[in-house]
């Protein structure tokens, strides 16, 4: 089943360590010794005042995470999403939520989510708090849900974002995920084929800098026969940056006709930053075809050379290249509007990841 | 194509595991049961010196704290490691002085193993066919090592490691347990504390080893666990090739095996070892069988060295095995070929570790793992580049073949890398056993057994052609045996 890790930020005894297989590269107990403060909850009231505009725009704020379904439910199909996580310097403030959200059959969204920080740029560096949220989504026959991600999070944040994704026959989940780290960053997807013919798309990138922490982890389930899964992740980690790819698909007996392929592909720019990586096929039914691939490497200095030699100076072929590794993730978003935004964001975080 | 010849007509032989019988022999057994006693008795037999006594009980202290590992995806009945022989040893004139003074039960059961005692059999035979010294071990004592002599001529050490220990005690303290320390695992541990027996090697600086050395072991007394200790060390510029064979009587209940394997590589120097593994696997339903649960580590600790370990795994009932290379010095390279055929109720758990830690280090993973029946075969392997590693290369390529719709094959690698100039690349696949191929393979008049074998021997293709020639054929043959019945 799509059971996710029991963890409560605020029982720290629930917290799990470099033991537990699943977290053995993302040791939240290390990094969080002690349950947050429980964040004030913000005095809203959403039935009445649902923080929503025409064009499909919400602007959620911390505790009002578990709101997202009733948020959706008003919002077009084409909704965009913006959390906010208020930090503070030095105080360590949590806050959790769980959502519930069913696609109906045949229905087509689209989620923009956004997940940023509610602070002056000058302060970001110390600020600080721990957010714990998980999705839930359904989808009905045929039902189509396109899911595009942006994890924008402080330097000293540490963040748990977790979904779980149930399928039925025919229908189509596509997943794009753009992050930059944080503290502790761990973006977590369990998806299961519970119908036939469904089709699953979990892509990504990672730009990493510092002593960013990124963890991508998903656990994808084939229950059913003829079901596709792809997924590509590509990513780049400097300075002392962690990146973490764990991705396990498992088929079940019976799955019969399942078509996925797993693809992690990572640059490691200086001596120091670490890359974990852990994808795994867990089989069962033999008429299958299945595939991973993994490669972790430097940038490509024949690339390098052929760009100087045009005339451009290093930097600026260093950024052209990083860039192009990452930008194809971002070509699968079919909505030109989002692709723009996310284009945007990469662009962005492509600079600052550069920026010394 | 002989080759393919031979394996049908192997196939076409049907017999499942034809080295299940059992030598009836005067066994000299210690105790049942597992104490510091039985550790002492161990050690006080082979007339050990007191530093390898004092190694063992520090080993069999931290064996008690620790806990047995459950992270392999193989379910097993535990082992009442309190209910085993930890010394069986067929009864035996002090020091046989030839082959004549063994056993002929012994000699006859090698001779149906087909394994040649005898340096004039192997002398007898086709002028300029190839010389092996054997190391036979039978449950816990090395009964004979042949060629000892001829290698001695070259400076070349073979023989049991309870012999190194008593006339070479020097090399041994040297390097036991440098590569495999005492406390590594749970049955590392374990075996450092009871070990009887296992082979030695000594190859000195710049000899080639003039033939291949191997060891034969064989499980025969019952409720026996085997604990052997193999060493191999390969001063600078030295070259050999070893190669290990495996059997054990058909029997109802469980037995272990539990060896450590340290492999130690000088500068320039070159290992390559070879493992043909047919434990009794149990039988269809899961009965019986051995548990192979073995520690097997190349240390390359010299710069350029290289060491090759190509696995041909289809017997045991549960194997944990990951033979790992250590790549220390600047430029060394480590290789790890690897089929795993499983079949009935079979549980493999097997893969390699490649510990990058010198610059421009190489490592080429291929493994093949074949699955039918009922069994389960997992892939579980570790590539990582330390931070000074720089210019680490691996190349990783895991194929699962699954025969049948109640069969699983896993495939769980584990890369870490910590250096920008490293290159590191893993590729796996798992399909079925092509229909078309299948097809095309019967309407050209093969039988259905034969259609498979024919296809999953090109399936392994790639790594049968590391083993020596005389394994190749051998391993073959096994392949093909192993996946019997398995379709249909």
């Amino acid at each position: 089943m799509n059971a996710l890790t029991p963890l409560d930020i605020f029982d720290p005894s629930s917290y799990p360590t470099r033991r537990d297989e699943e977290w053995k590269y993302s040791d939240l107990s290390r990094l969080l010794r002690e349950a947050p403060e429980r964040f004030a909850p913000v005095e809203l009231d959403w039935d009445a005042l649902p923080p929503q505009q025409a064009d499909g725009n919400a602007v959620i704020v911390n505790g009002g995470f578990s709101q997202t379904p009733k948020i959706l439910a008003n919002l077009a199909d084409r909704a965009h999403l913006t959390y906010i996580s208020w930090g503070y310097p030095k105080a360590i403030l949590g806050h959790q939520g769980e959502g519930h959200v069913r696609i109906e059959a045949g229905r087509k969204v689209c989620i923009f989510e956004v997940y940023d920080f509610g602070i002056a740029p000058e302060v970001h560096r110390e600020c600080t708090y721990v957010g714990n949220t998980a999705l839930h989504f359904y989808l009905e026959e045929g039902a189509h849900l396109i899911r595009i991600v942006i994890l924008n999070e402080p330097a000293a944040a540490i963040s748990i974002r977790r979904s779980t994704v149930e399928t039925s026959p025919n229908s189509v989940f596509k997943q794009y995920v753009f992050s930059t780290g944080a503290k502790f960053q761990r973006f977590e997807t369990h998806v299961r084929h519970a119908g036939h013919g469904a089709e699953v798309v979990l892509d990504g990138a990672y730009l990493l800098k510092d002593k960013r922490h990124f963890d991508m982890t998903t656990r994808v389930t084939h229950a059913e026969i003829n079901g596709t899964t792809s997924q590509t992740i590509r990513g780049l980690v400097k300075d002392q940056a962690t990146a973490v790819f764990q991705g396990r698909i498992l088929v079940e007996r019976g799955a019969d006709g399942t078509d996925a392929r797993m693809r992690h592909q990572a640059l490691i720019l200086n001596d120091g930053a670490h890359i974990r990586a852990k994808p795994e096929l867990e089989i069962y039914a033999d008429d299958v075809q299945c595939a991973h691939g993994n490669t972790i490497g430097a940038l490509d200095e024949e690339s390098l050379f052929f760009c100087q030699a045009r005339g451009m100076d290093e930097a600026t072929a260093r950024g052209l290249l990083t860039h192009a590794f990452v930008l194809p993730v971002a070509d699968g978003i079919e909505d030109e509007e989002i692709r723009g935004k996310v284009l945007e964001f990469l662009e962005g975080a492509g600079e600052n990841f550069h920026a010394v | 194509m002989a080759a393919v010849k031979e394996t049908i007509e192997t196939v076409a032989k049907l017999e499942t595991y034809e080295h299940g019988f059992v030598t009836d022999i005067e066994m000299e057994f210690a105790p049942k049961g597992l104490n510091a006693d039985i550790v002492r008795f161990i050690s006080a037999k082979k007339n050990e010196p007191e530093w390898m006594l004092e190694m063992r009980l520090a080993a069999f202290e931290r064996w008690l704290t620790m806990e047995e590992p459950d992270w392999a995806k193989v379910n097993y009945t535990r082992v009442n490691y309190q209910d085993l022989y930890y010394y069986a040893a067929p009864k035996k004139k002090v020091g046989p002085k030839s082959l004549d003074e063994i056993d002929p039960e012994i000699l006859k059961t090698y001779e149906k193993l087909g394994i040649p005692l005898r340096e004039q059999m192997v002398l007898a035979g086709v002028e300029g066919a190839p010389k092996y010294a054997v190391d036979a071990v039978f449950d816990s004592v090395s009964v004979v090592t042949t060629f000892k002599d001829e290698l001695k001529k070259y400076g070349v050490i073979f023989c049991s490691i309870s012999e190194a220990l008593r006339e070479h005690p020097e090399l041994v303290r040297q390097y036991l347990g440098t590569v495999v320390p005492v406390s590594d695992n749970y049955f590392a541990a374990l075996n450092a504390a009871v070990f009887s027996d296992g082979s030695f090697v000594y190859v000195p600086p710049g000899v080639r080893c003039p033939m291949e050395l191997s060891t034969y072991f064989r499980i025969n007394a019952e409720n026996t666990g085997q604990f052997e200790r193999t060493l191999i060390i390969a001063d600078k510029g030295a070259y050999v090739s070893y190669l290990e064979g495996c059997t054990a009587p058909q029997r109802d209940e469980n037995q272990l095996h539990a060896a450590v394997v340290e492999l130690v590589a000088l500068d320039d120097a070159n290992i390559k070892y070879s493992t043909v593994q047919n434990w009794y696997p149990g039988d269809a339903e899961g009965k019986g069988g051995i548990y192979n649960f073995v520690t097997k580590r190349a240390d390359c600790r010299g710069a350029r060295s290289k060491v090759s370990w190509t696995q041909v795994e289809t017997g045991s009932a549960v194997t944990w095995k990951y033979p790992s290379c250590i790549l220390r010095g600047d430029d060394s390279v480590g290789e790890f070929y690897s089929i795993a055929v499983t079949n009935g109720a079979q549980q493999a758990d097997t893969g390699t570790k490649m510990i990058h830690l010198g610059k421009n280090t190489r490592s080429r993973i291929i493994s093949k793992g074949v699955s039918a029946g009922r069994s389960s075969n997992t892939y579980r392997g570790l590539v990582s580049a330390h931070a000074k590693a720089t210019g680490a290369r691996n190349f990783t390529q895991c194929d699962s073949l699954l025969i049948g719709k109640t069969c699983a094959a896993h495939t769980v690698p584990y890369v870490e890398s910590d250096t920008a100039k490293a290159q590191f690349e893993h590729e796996a696949t798992t399909t079925r056993l092509s229909e078309d191929q299948l097809f095309y393979a019967m309407q050209r008049g093969l039988s259905q057994e034969e259609a498979v074998a024919l296809l999953v021997n090109g399936f392994v293709r790639e790594v049968l052609q590391e083993l020596p020639m005389e394994f190749a054929v051998e391993a073959q043959k096994l392949v093909a045996i192993s996946l019997e019945g398995s379709v249909g």
